[in-house]
């Protein structure tokens, strides 16, 4: 009996990344048996990488914090519809609000959990001589590692093992280019304009704090005032991200700190909807009200939240968007400045 | 020019050069500058950088077979699929067999060589969705049906991947739209009568 034996072996761990707006491409990796094969899906095609055994020189993994964000988010939602789903049933809310609450809180938990069980995120790259890849299919560590540990010995068996004199050779290349200006952080690169530490971020971030606090007095204190803050802090916000683009625009500032005043403008964005949204409900309740933009206005501002389910859910959205960006933030700001700090002096 | 092959590896986060002192550790390790949790395996090609590239010998005498496709160069060896002298530069070792440029153009064409294949048309994944996906707008399943089948045929022997795969994608696709074929002859038959 002919036995047709099995080219590749699959290797743990799938990735999809999207390129662009519609295209999408999922990852997979094969084991082969003088390479490794990274294969890209899109739509009907399929396109292969190979890395021979031979030519590969590193495989780096590095630990990220999109997994961990991932489930900050997913638990704030999921607290947010606790919270709704608690006052629901303690202030005797339709019966429908209480089923839809529960079956998004049910979701997210269980999103939540898959999230917390497939382990963090991570980024893996390959090396050659002439190419360094990213093994998109590598995305969460524990596979990783996984992979990297089975490829390793594999490797090793074509290649030999590191040894102390290939250290040596590289360690005085390394001790070189380890003090050469290019390569430190916070150095001007080429398109680099000037150095930024971040002051307007530091702002942004604030009033995003402030604007926490107001969302969380909004249910004890309900009157003009509060709208009228409500409209400053948002003057505040807009002024506080254009600077922050502005200033952030060809600097030496990398990575998530770089990305916040834009996923800011996105939470902004999705604030607006829902304030419109409720604006337009309540006009609709009340159409006597709303033929008057102040009696409007007067009518909104003094409305308690506890007895509208829609304004409770905006108002605890605006709390955690806004404390969770306002906090990470900060945060994130302050690894920035420290990064700045620690940065070697020019050699 | 010594820089170009330099053996360097960088931070995957903050891009700056990583001390040895961070490779092979059994778990995972700490960037010195930006404290980025990472792990490093490095390979003993790592110091190897890239290979110099052989220009082939000039031909001197009349003595000496000329390369096939460089009259001036020195044949070095031999094609072995078609037998044509070669020198160094159009000597290419794949699969350990000693080929010309000429007959490499003509394998990954006819795809016989596996291994220089760039990619592949999944022609059952195709078939599949033209079966399937028409359903959501269906009258146009009176087409796309026949379509799946003229697909599934024609392109039944095409390999399909160089990954293991089977068949069963077209056997499903000619499922679906022979199906949809006896479903759109049922209502015509009930029409005419």
């Amino acid at each position: 009996m002919r036995h047709k034996q099995k080219e590749y072996t699959r290797l743990p761990g799938r990735g999809t990344a999207s390129l662009g707006v519609v295209s999408r491409h999922r990852y997979t990796l094969w084991l082969g048996k003088d390479h490794i094969l990274a294969v890209s899906n899109q739509y009907f095609s399929e396109a292969y990488k190979r890395f021979y055994f031979s030519d590969i020189q590193t495989i780096t993994v590095q630990k990220t914090a999109a997994g961990k964000v991932s489930n900050i988010i997913l638990g704030a939602i999921s607290f947010l519809l606790l919270v709704l789903l608690y006052i629901g049933t303690t202030r005797n809310w339709d019966i429908a609000a209480n089923i839809t609450s529960g079956f998004f809180l049910g979701m997210f938990f269980l999103c939540l959990l898959i999230n917390w069980a497939r382990s963090a995120t991570c980024i893996c790259y390959l090396k050659t001589a002439v190419q360094t890849e990213r093994l998109y299919s590598l995305h969460r560590l524990r596979n990783a590692m996984k992979t990297v540990r089975r490829l390793k010995e594999i490797i090793e068996a074509n290649q030999g093992v590191f040894s102390p004199e290939h250290l040596e050779a590289v360690s005085g290349v390394t001790d070189r280019f380890f003090s050469a200006p290019a390569n430190q952080p916070g150095k001007a690169k080429p398109g680099i304009v000037h150095i930024y530490k971040g002051g307007a971020h530091k702002w942004l971030l604030i009033t995003l704090l402030v604007d926490f606090c107001h969302s969380g007095m909004k249910f004890f204190v309900q009157n003009i005032f509060m709208y009228f803050a409500s409209i400053a802090i948002l003057i505040g916000l807009i002024t506080t991200i254009i600077v922050s683009l502005v200033k952030q625009y060809r600097s030496n500032m990398t990575g998530w700190i770089k990305k916040l005043p834009w996923i800011i403008i996105g939470y902004m964005f999705i604030s607006y909807v829902l304030t419109n949204i409720q604006g337009m409900i309540l006009a609709i309740q009340n159409p006597e009200t709303s033929r008057n933009t102040w009696t409007h206005i007067n009518m909104i501002s003094t409305l308690d939240p506890m007895e509208h389910p829609f304004m409770a859910a905006i108002l605890l959205f605006s709390m955690i968007g806004s404390g969770i960006l306002g906090l990470s933030g900060l945060v994130l700001l302050n690894r920035y400045r420290k990064s700045l700090k620690t940065a070697p002096p020019p050699a | 020019m010594a820089e170009n092959t330099t053996p360097v590896l960088h931070c995957p986060k903050c891009k700056v050069v990583l001390p040895p002192e961070v490779f092979n550790t059994p778990e995972l390790t700490s960037c010195p500058f930006c404290s980025a949790g990472m792990h490093a395996s490095v390979f003993p090609a790592f110091c190897k950088g890239i290979g110099k590239g052989q220009s082939g010998d000039l031909l001197l005498d009349n003595e000496n077979a000329s390369c096939f496709y460089h009259s001036s160069k020195k044949a070095a060896t031999t094609c072995e699929n078609c037998g044509r002298f070669l020198c160094s530069l159009c000597d290419v070792v794949l699969q350990n067999r000693h080929l010309c440029p000429g007959c490499i153009e003509k394998g990954k064409g006819k795809g016989k060589l596996k291994n220089i294949n760039k990619g592949q048309f999944l022609y059952d994944d195709m078939a599949l969705a033209l079966a399937i996906l028409p359903l959501l707008f269906w009258p146009s399943t009176i087409i796309t049906a026949l379509i799946t089948i003229y697909v599934a045929i024609r392109y039944w022997k095409t390999p399909l991947s160089v990954l293991p795969r089977t068949k069963i994608r077209f056997v499903f696709a000619i499922l679906i739209a022979s199906l949809e074929i006896i479903g759109w002859s049922s209502f015509f038959i009930m029409i005419s009568r």
